[in-house]
């Protein structure tokens, strides 16, 4: 199904997965590249177990298609709007109680490589590259990108990324903590799904939401807080773990 | 050498020796933790004088293996004879007060005033791993498999261990390994941060005691009397080695 001219998703195996697309560097038309009550009703409609997120073809996204960009500006309350929307729908991501792995071939630049941020796990292939080209067109990354490096990465790696404008390749990219495996050139789509299915098959959506949703409240809520949310989690597992075997015993 | 002897505990085996205190995880082969083994551990955390004029603590498993963790079966029976199971599309029970029990004996370990090391070989899984993860450094043999494998057989790791596991290592391998449910080996625990040595299985106890000799402070005969936070400022302020080797790290930065 096409969500846009840029964006294609399709559920395979209960996983959902999102393909930038359009142009040979799946440039993003707007910052609100998907919006979040699209995303909001593919979840709702499809559950699935965890999301992807690749680009087509030999890149996962050269960032901004910029001439768009700057004519969005011309209207700065509407690209406000749109950053807005954007950052939105990358929090909603990165808070999903489903996991999500960015699969990235190629090129993997400014607000592509924001995506690819706000998603759990970073796969990358072995070629790889990635950069904040932001700075160099007198911009920031604006759809979070600045902090989600900085959590990820020392202070000063994050500085010759954001204020330098430094590419990066793969292997230096897991040095700096902002990719979390490696995958032979060309294979990261292959390699995320691999690993997507190692995660969920044979997990009920029930035991995935309950492991996300703790983990995501790691540094959110105070530590007992976070504690009382994890053992009722616990607790309900156990109790549909308890009826799961009844069940089974009758039958 | 002083040596306690708990006729009470049957799981646990305290020694206290040359100012180090040596808790054994006593229910060998695989040191699997069972009701008693919480309530036994829950008695020996909450006497505070059992640690007067100790510089640390070494926690280890009797045998090879440090713990297989918690014995599913009777923690789920124990769940089901004590909750009222609320089934239908969002099925609950209320937490039964002996996990949350179980938890705290956990945090006042993590707590306590000394520094705890666990001493890991073989098998560290489930609530065992969650139990050094409440140590301030783990230290693990070569041939040590660990792993979180709850998800594996339908439900989560439930004493606070996703948080640590995810500080130590961060969210992405946290997603992946808590999900996955696999083991994995001491030197990919090494590498994650989830371990701060490795030695071979002849070293381990040799290598916490040479750890505690080298810790700051620990000559400090007023070392009993610190508070926590000054405890943690001593530690860091030393640069050698803070409460946990997360926040090392974090310091480097």
């Amino acid at each position: 199904m096409m969500v846009s001219e840029n964006l294609r998703y399709e559920l395979t195996d209960r996983i959902g997965v999102f393909t930038l697309c359009g142009s040979p560097g799946n440039l993003l038309p707007a910052p609100d590249f998907l919006d979040p009550e699209t995303l909001t009703a593919i979840l709702e409609r499809d559950e699935p177990k965890g999301l992807i997120i690749h680009g087509a073809g030999r890149n996962f996204s050269a960032g901004a298609d910029l001439s768009k960009l700057y004519s969005q500006s011309e209207d700065p309350g509407n690209l406000h709007y749109r950053m807005d929307r954007g950052a939105s729908t990358l929090s909603i991501i990165e808070n999903l109680d489903i996991p999500v792995i960015a699969a990235i071939n190629g090129i993997c630049f400014g607000g592509g490589l924001e995506i690819a941020l706000a998603c759990h796990i970073r796969i990358a292939a072995a070629n790889a590259l990635f950069a904040f080209p932001e700075v160099n067109h007198n911009l920031i990354p604006g759809l979070g990108g600045i902090k989600r490096t900085d959590a990820l990465t020392t202070k000063i790696s994050a500085l010759i990324l954001i204020l330098g404008g430094d590419m990066v390749n793969a292997e230096e990219a897991l040095k700096l903590g902002i990719v979390d495996r490696l995958a032979p050139a060309n294979a990261a789509r292959e390699e995320g799904l691999k690993l997507m299915m190692k995660m969920t098959s044979g997990r009920s959506l029930r035991v995935i939401k309950a492991v996300m949703r703790t983990l995501n409240n790691v540094g959110k809520l105070t530590p007992a807080d976070a504690y009382a949310e994890e053992i009722r989690s616990f607790c309900s597992l156990a109790a549909a773990e308890l009826l799961r075997r009844k069940t089974e015993e009758c039958s | 050498m002083f040596v306690t002897n708990f006729q009470s505990h049957n799981t646990l085996s305290w020694t206290r020796s040359d100012g180090i205190g040596n808790l054994i995880l006593n229910m060998p082969p695989s040191n699997t933790m069972s009701f008693r083994f919480f309530n036994e551990f829950k008695e020996w955390i909450g006497n505070p004088d059992r640690f007067d004029g100790l510089k640390a603590v070494i926690i280890h498993g009797a045998g090879r293996h440090f713990s297989s963790g918690s014995d599913l079966d009777s923690l789920l029976s124990e769940i089901d004879r004590v909750q009222q199971i609320v089934s239908g599309e969002d099925t609950t029970c209320s937490v039964p007060p002996f996990l949350p029990e179980n938890y705290n004996s956990f945090l006042a370990l993590e707590q306590l005033n000394l520094p705890v090391i666990a001493a890991i070989s073989g098998v560290c899984i489930g609530s065992g791993f969650e139990l050094s993860l409440f140590c301030d450094f783990r230290i693990c043999t070569h041939d040590a498999v660990l792993g979180l494998p709850e998800s594996t057989f339908g439900l989560m790791p439930g004493l606070g261990g996703i948080q640590r596991f995810a500080q130590l290592a961060g969210k992405s391998r946290a997603v992946e390994y808590v999900l996955r449910g696999c083991t994995f080996q001491a030197s990919d625990a090494l590498e994650m941060g989830l371990v701060d040595l490795t030695v071979p299985r002849s070293e381990l106890l040799n290598a916490c005691h040479d750890l505690i000799l080298h810790l700051p402070g620990v000559h400090d005969r007023e070392l009993k009397k610190l508070t926590l936070s000054n405890y943690r400022r001593i530690k860091a302020s030393n640069g050698v080695i803070t409460r946990n080797c997360k926040e090392l790290k974090t310091n480097d930065k």
